[in-house]
């Protein structure tokens, strides 16, 4: 027998029912990834499994792996012990990359950022996210982050698709094939990516759909005169024009279907309709030209440049506006193995105020209730410096012991500080501060893996992640994998 | 289409219940998808000790209830069914954690066939081949073409269906035409086509080159082929010739069993050719990385890991990456099988990471042009005879440098003592200490000293290294003692000499250790001890001509590796300057101290280093002019043989090590696991299913191809003949097609399958043979329109009561519209082109690392889209939206979605708008004065067909509405005909060619067009 997920089988059965409704409903279920399942009575037949605290998402990823202990996590010990060799009994045999490795010696490295206590909440920020310092009594801190792998492509990878291998669905298209879309004109998983930022390279696999249909992969807006590729008319082409020629073309169509009965015919013309529509939704949320100086004045000046974070962050909160599922942002920059003090200090000035700001706006649109927001990297940033530790510089290598991420929004728990490190931030420690060692294995209560994380997304979201399955080469697969704790301790 | 849901289950099951529940296609389908999770082939997590996947298991006593899951003819004592018919969430099967039911009809399924006495089977896959298949009765009245259709039409009558009738001939023409060559017929071959001689055109399709190009496609997918590592900045690789090699297997119509072997062991064959060796790089299209940081033996690990997924899904259709992990939890494969089958595939000479895109990772096959092979086989003799004109005869020292690390006028710096390129030694902060010679550098391990002009020459320049140095430390790992090389940790370049314990090493690479010499000593240096290190290289390009002497004396090495060719100075990163004690990335020579460093262009003889442990070593050999006339003709001659060889085209392939790697179990895929004798595997084929590893054959890679290449093999015949079905039919006979397994679908036609595949290796493993066999049977030349009737009851054509309909895959799509405008260049095989990509430099956007997409020009603008570059974390767009597989990993089944992307690319990607331009161009320029004609060029060319009445009378008011458009607005004509690089034909109307160029359009994004049906 065969239990997998067919989408065209769906495609039809959608046909059938909807036959009646028009064609309109059906073309939208079967591109957009409206809920679509096979038959099979494991797989469940709703989504969500229970009363979803958000019903989207916006995801701040911060690429390259954000120094924790430059903005974060306050590590006085490290500035005491400045130049001190990491001893052996914190590192505890971890291993190190190949970059610093080989240092013949590792120095620790004090953070040279003032760091101090904001909002009732009194979570700590170092003097680099001023903005974000102020809306510390929104968000859901959480300081002992771990993942597995040291290097960015799997990394990275594997926070996106729970996996380190590539070919496996992304985050964003996992939701889209459990959830699909709220908005029939836009699709329900949209990425937006920095222009221009140089540094640990992104691939398509991060928002691509691995081995469920295509049409779950996510949708690349860009700054520009095509937001989506191929979306504008070619040059000379006029809207009426076209609209003419496609009125034909579904005319000709009809005949073929006639002829051939296949219902696939009829969905080719609402996908046609459903792109012309495109054609006109898209600009209209990418145009960021209606907002008021309001907005531009919260979000930062880089707002008004279309491409920036801080415009992508505006975009993001139009998009949500919307009901668009899942919006991921992705910021390069973060990977400052050297000069880390003076490089952080413009990254941090390209996210700090939009970050803020996008939590600010959805809280006075009563968005930020329902919308989940996540900001963090791939992985943290070591105690000790990588290369020569000089009076005013170091750099840090990778660090996936522990990090910090931070949530707001769609039912977690605001204003809270969860988990914490030891005094060297090297690794995630118990309530008593003593250092322990995590494994996705073994649930440790304080600590956060990265299936953790995803599994609580999910848990927001209403899906049980150990439900949300799809069988690919005769195995059920999962984001969390076989893994994966929801953290009740983040939820409101 | 993917793949049958449930209504084809429902189909298969009807079909073959006549009576006796089977096993194989019936029970095991339930018991593997809801139970064997817990309670199958992993014997690691078995809960209660019960395993149903064997008849002994399932009818033994459990232990905890003393109960029986099944006691045959007895469901109602049976503990199974008691479980499952239980509601009781703490005690029903499946438990309610695990999200599986148990459907009523499964619960009777498993419950009749306890009543009927519980009998295991062997699964359907894993049974051998059948000598011989008996072919069915063609049922009365009904017409057969071949042998495929008695089986079709077989199954047919007992579901009471009619087929469908043959398609119309041109519909005909156009499937097979798309099938065979990825294209359309031409119009002449439309003109030219003899419904009553359809064998006569499938003949010339089969014997088209463009056979090759179509069939190759899909083993592109299968073996992940891509032009870049995949990895972080995701460079371009060179493999594209191994592309081509398939292109030319399939049009040269290479025996499959031979097409197999060459790909798995070709390296391994007697007096393998260049083909055959090429053939290897199939296990050499796994992604590699280049990150910093990166740890080669995890990716080394990573990489090996893939090959046995790759190899697993293409030729076995097994899910062998279950068993990395752990045991297979549904099929009987271990994960000790897993890794015994790894060991075939992890002995050559690899580093696990690539350096840099100059630099093919190793071991590589060059692949010198004719003028090329000329060139070397000339340079060869050059060398060869300067080697004989060479006297036998020692000297003369070229010493180029002498640093002894005595206090100089200039601080932070070391004069050389010697006229030579390298005037100074760079010491910067570091201390110095008393040493025999005076005072000595003491190193740090961070700051190297840094020496310009020494070493520069590439490796036929002979060299000595001379240094006189202490240790202090003794790290028992790797420390650089100096080096001259380009790179970083993913890889360096050139020459380098290091100690670890006590061990000098020194190594010549290109690429280490595929393309590299190296030498190792016992432990000779002591802690604390003053010693001299010479070690020298005499150009020759072997291992056997280095040499290292401690303390003047000749110490015995051992070889690392020995194959070198091509250059060792390719520029990659960093200055390439000698420096002592130090490397990007790499470990330093913390706590050593040097006396002093001489370097000489030669070789010095064993008496000549002998002398160099002498006060002022007065009695080196001087200098006869002419032999360093002859020694500098040598080292010229084996550098114009360098010269050539680094500019050949170079492809990674297989290379068998002399000795296999050990291998060992990594639980969970820990590539850091460490190798203990309990753990240890060799090599071996599956130990629970499947034939043995045959007594006869080799312990390698060959013998592997042997075991998977005889004739009985129960999955090697059926996998492929059912991949032939799927690219014919859109679905295989097993719709799984990538899983044979427990989980994967009973074929629908068990026996057809069977037959085919008999056939297949009975007539030589001929895959022309087999694709005409297909092509011809009447099932395939049936009509494709859906009955009313059939669509309610075979939706999915599980039956095969209607010919076959399809979407157009990516490629083909695009080779439509180029060969439809009389735009397509066929020229076969080539470097990969990069046709038109929208938007800003994808490549760059959000990888800084990359290389810049660089659009193709001309005639490259418009090849066949297997050609198109391939980029695994930046695809090309449109393909990728057409479900083209993204190649990071093997995948032998494409997805067909149809989405508004899709439409958005058909109609405003200049890479249709272009071909539209130029096929109103034809068809302007053959019928100026007449519309309808134009149309049903267009048309022809397009949908292969002609259009009927309503369709002409529709394209004719969209002509016209177009023209009234483009009339009205000129420049908006002119502007839409600037799209592409082709520059319009000014002897047309900007309006009159812009309309058609729409009507163009229109057309090729009707169904009638994008679909093969």
């Amino acid at each position: 027998m065969n239990p997998s997920f067919d989408p065209l089988g769906v495609t039809r059965r959608h046909f059938f029912k909807q036959a009646a409704a028009g064609v309109g409903g059906l073309a939208l279920s079967s591109m957009l990834g409206r809920r679509a399942y096979g038959s099979s009575a494991e797989i469940p037949a709703t989504f969500p499994n229970f009363a979803p605290k958000a019903k989207r998402v916006i995801y701040l990823f911060q690429s390259g792996g954000p120094s924790q202990l430059d903005l974060f996590d306050d590590k006085p010990l490290l500035r005491e012990k400045n130049g001190q060799p990491l001893p052996d009994f914190v590192r505890g045999g971890q291993r190190l990359t190949g970059m610093s490795a080989q240092q013949s010696s590792i120095p620790l490295a004090g953070s040279q950022f003032k760091f101090q206590q904001y909002g009732q909440s009194g979570a700590t920020f170092s003097e680099l996210l001023p903005h974000t310092a102020g809306i510390a009594d929104e968000l859901c801190i959480v300081k002992s982050m771990f993942t597995e792998s040291i290097n960015h492509d799997p990394a990275i990878t594997f926070f996106q698709t729970g996996s380190e291998l590539a070919g496996r669905p992304s985050l964003g298209s996992w939701l889209s094939y459990g959830l699909g879309t709220d908005n029939s004109n836009l699709p329900s998983f949209i990425v937006l990516v920095s222009a221009g930022q140089g540094d640990q390279p992104l691939y398509s696999r991060l928002w691509g759909s691995g081995f469920l249909d295509s049409k779950y992969q996510g949708v690349q807006f860009r700054p520009g005169k095509d937001p989506v590729l191929y979306l504008s008319n070619p040059d000379g082409i006029c809207q009426s024009g076209r609209r003419a020629m496609l009125d034909q073309m579904n005319e000709l169509n009809r005949i073929q279907f006639e002829k051939e009965l296949d219902p696939e015919i009829e969905s080719r013309i609402a996908q046609y309709e459903m792109a012309f529509r495109m054609q006109t939704s898209v600009p209209d949320i990418t145009d960021l030209g209606t907002e008021p100086e309001s907005t531009f004045a919260m979000y930062g000046e880089d707002s008004r440049k279309p491409g920036t974070f801080a415009a992508n962050c505006l975009l993001a909160r139009r998009l949500a506006e919307r009901g668009v599922r899942f919006i991921q942002l992705y910021h390069q920059g973060w990977d400052q193995h050297t000069k880390l003090p003076s490089s952080i200090v413009g990254q941090c000035k390209e996210t700090d105020q939009a970050s803020a700001a996008l939590i600010r706006d959805l809280k006075q649109r009563g968005l930020l209730e329902d919308t989940l927001v996540v900001w963090g990297g791939e992985f943290g940033r070591t105690a000790y410096s990588q290369g020569v530790l000089t009076k005013d510089d170091y750099g840090r290598d990778h660090h996936p012991r522990c990090f910090t991420i931070w949530m707001a929004g769609g039912g977690v728990k605001p204003g809270i500080t969860y988990g914490q490190t030891d005094a060297y931030g090297y690794n995630i420690a118990d309530s008593d501060g003593n250092p322990i060692s995590p494994d996705k294995h073994i649930y440790e209560p304080g600590a956060v893996h990265v299936h953790d994380l995803q599994a609580t997304m999910l848990h927001l979201l209403g899906i049980d992640h150990t439900m949300l399955t799809s069988i690919h080469q005769g195995r059920r697969f999962r984001l969390t994998d076989v893994h994966g704790k929801v953290v009740k301790e983040l939820l409101a | 289409m993917k793949f049958a849901a449930l209504t084809a289950f429902s189909l298969l099951t009807a079909g073959v219940r006549a009576g006796a529940i089977s096993f194989s296609r019936e029970i095991q389908p339930i018991l593997s998808n809801k139970c064997y999770h817990c309670h199958g082939p992993d014997g690691s997590k078995r809960d209660a000790g019960l395993r149903l996947d064997t008849f002994e298991g399932a009818t033994a006593v459990i232990e905890e209830s003393k109960t029986r899951a099944i006691i045959p003819g007895d469901p109602a004592a049976s503990e199974m069914i008691r479980r499952i018919r239980l509601t009781d969430p703490e005690e029903i099967m499946p438990p309610p954690k695990s999200h599986l039911t148990l459907g009523p009809d499964e619960a009777e399924l498993l419950e009749k066939w306890i009543q009927q006495g519980a009998k295991y089977e062997k699964h359907w896959a894993f049974t051998p081949l059948p000598a011989a298949v008996t072919v069915p009765e063609i049922p009365d009245g009904k017409r057969a073409q071949n042998e495929i259709d008695h089986f079709v039409l077989a199954r047919l009558d007992r579901e009471k269906l009619a087929p469908s009738p043959e398609a119309d001939p041109l519909r005909l023409l156009r499937r097979v035409s798309f099938d065979l060559t990825g294209l359309p017929p031409a119009p002449e071959e439309i003109a030219s086509f003899d419904a009553t001689k359809f064998e006569t055109a499938v003949d010339r399709l089969l014997a088209s080159p463009h056979f090759g190009e179509t069939m190759a496609l899909e083993w592109l997918d299968a073996a992940r082929y891509a032009d870049s590592y995949g990895y972080q900045s995701d460079l371009l690789s060179g493999q594209w010739p191994w592309r081509d090699w398939v292109i030319r297997a399939f049009n040269e119509n290479l025996p499959y069993d031979q097409f197999a072997t060459w790909q798995l062991a070709g390296d391994l064959l007697p007096n393998a050719t260049r083909d055959q060796i090429l053939a290897t790089a199939f296990n050499r299209l796994n992604r590699m990385t280049q990150e910093g940081g990166s740890i080669h033996e995890e990716y080394r690990v990573e990489g090996v890991s893939d090959r046995v997924h790759t190899f697993g899904t293409t030729f076995l259709a097994l899910t062998l990456e279950c068993s990395r992990c752990h045991d297979h939890k549904y099929d009987p494969i271990s994960a000790r099988d897993y890794y015994s089958i790894g060991s075939f595939f992890n002995s050559i000479a690899e580093r696990g990471v690539y350096s840099d895109p100059k630099i093919t990772p190793g071991p590589a096959l060059l692949l010198p042009t004719p003028n090329q092979e000329t060139q070397i086989r000339a340079a060869e003799k050059a060398v060869a005879a300067a080697q004989a004109a060479l006297p036998q005869t020692i000297g003369p020292a070229d010493r180029v440098a002498l640093f002894d690390f005595e206090p100089s006028e200039k601080p932070d710096v070391s004069p050389n003592r010697v006229d030579g390129p390298a005037k100074e030694a760079k010491i910067g902060g570091l201390k110095t200490t008393t040493a025999p010679g005076g005072r000595a550098v003491v190193l740090d391990g961070d700051q190297g000293i840094s020496i310009s002009g020494l070493l520069t020459e590439d490796w036929p320049q002979p060299w000595t290294v001379d240094l006189v140095l202490r240790d202090t430390v003794a790290n028992p790992e790797p420390v650089v003692l100096w080096q001259r090389t380009f790179g970083t940790d993913a890889g360096y370049n050139g020459y380098d000499c290091t100690l670890a314990g006590g061990r000098i090493e020194v190594r010549i690479a290109r690429d280490w250790p595929g393309a590299a010499v190296g030498v190792i000593t016992a432990p000779v240096v002591g802690k604390d001890q003053w010693h001299r290190v010479s070690v020298t290289w005499d150009g020759s390009g072997r291992a056997a001509g280095l040499a290292v002497y401690v303390d003047g004396k000749p110490v015995s090495t051992e070889i690392t590796t020995d194959r070198l060719r091509q250059s060792v100075i390719d520029r990659t990163y960093g200055s390439g300057n000698f420096t002592l004690g130090e490397r990007f990335r790499d470990r330093g020579f913390r706590g050593g101290e040097i006396d002093s460093l001489g370097v000489f262009n030669s070789a010095l003889a064993p008496l000549e280093i002998a002398e160099l442990q002498q006060p002022g070593d007065t009695k080196l050999t001087v200098v006869p002019p002419k032999l360093r006339e002859a020694r500098e003709k040598l080292r010229a001659a084996r550098q114009a043989l360098v010269n050539i060889e680094s500019k050949v085209q170079t492809v990674a392939v297989m290379d068998e090590t002399p000795t296999p790697r050990p291998t060992w179990i990594l639980p969970r895929g820990v590539y850091s696991t460490p190798h203990t004798p309990e753990n240890d595997v060799t090599r071996n084929t599956f130990s629970q299913i499947l034939p043995p590893f045959p007594a006869d054959a080799p312990p390698d890679r060959l013998g592997l191809a042997k075991w998977l290449t005889q004739p009985d093999h129960p999955l090697t015949s059926r996998v492929f003949v059912n991949r032939a079905w799927q690219h014919f039919f859109g679905t295989g006979l097993v719709p799984t097609s990538d899983n044979f397994g427990f989980q994967g679908t009973a074929p629908s036609h068990p026996e057809l399958l069977d037959w085919l595949a008999r056939d297949f290796v009975s007539h030589g493993w001929d895959v022309k043979r087999l694709c005409r066999q297909i092509v011809l049977s009447a099932t395939y030349r049936q009509d494709s329109r859906l009955r009313p009737g059939l669509r309610e009851k075979d939706p999915a054509n599980i039956l095969l009561a209607r010919g076959p309909a399809r979407r157009l895959a990516a490629e083909p799509v695009r080779d439509l519209a180029l060969a439809a405008s009389d735009q397509l260049v066929s020229k076969v095989g080539g470097p990969p082109v990069s046709p038109y990509q929208p938007g800003p430099d994808l490549w760059r956007e959000s990888n800084s690392m990359s290389p810049a997409y660089q659009q193709s020009k001309g005639e490259d603008l418009r090849r066949r889209s297997i050609y198109s570059v391939w980029k695994r974390t930046a695809p090309l767009p449109n393909a990728l939206l057409f479900d083209a597989a993204g190649r990071e990993t093997c995948s032998v089944r494409r997805a067909s979605t149809n989405t508004p992307l899709q439409a958005l690319v058909l109609l405003n990607d200049p890479q249709f708008i272009e071909p539209s331009r130029a096929l109103a161009e034809v068809v302007l320029r053959a019928h100026p004065e007449d519309p309808d004609a134009r149309i049903r060029a267009a048309f022809l060319r397009l949908a292969g067909r002609q259009p009927d009445s309503r369709e002409l009378e529709l394209l004719k008011q969209l002509l016209t509405h177009q023209l009234d458009v483009f009339n009205a607005k000129p420049d908006d004509a002119k502007a839409f005909l600037k799209i592409g690089e082709k520059t319009p034909d000014a002897s047309i109307d900007p309006a009159i060619l812009a309309a058609n160029a729409v009507l163009c359009q229109a057309i090729l994004n009707l169904d009638a067009v994008i679909w093969n049906r």
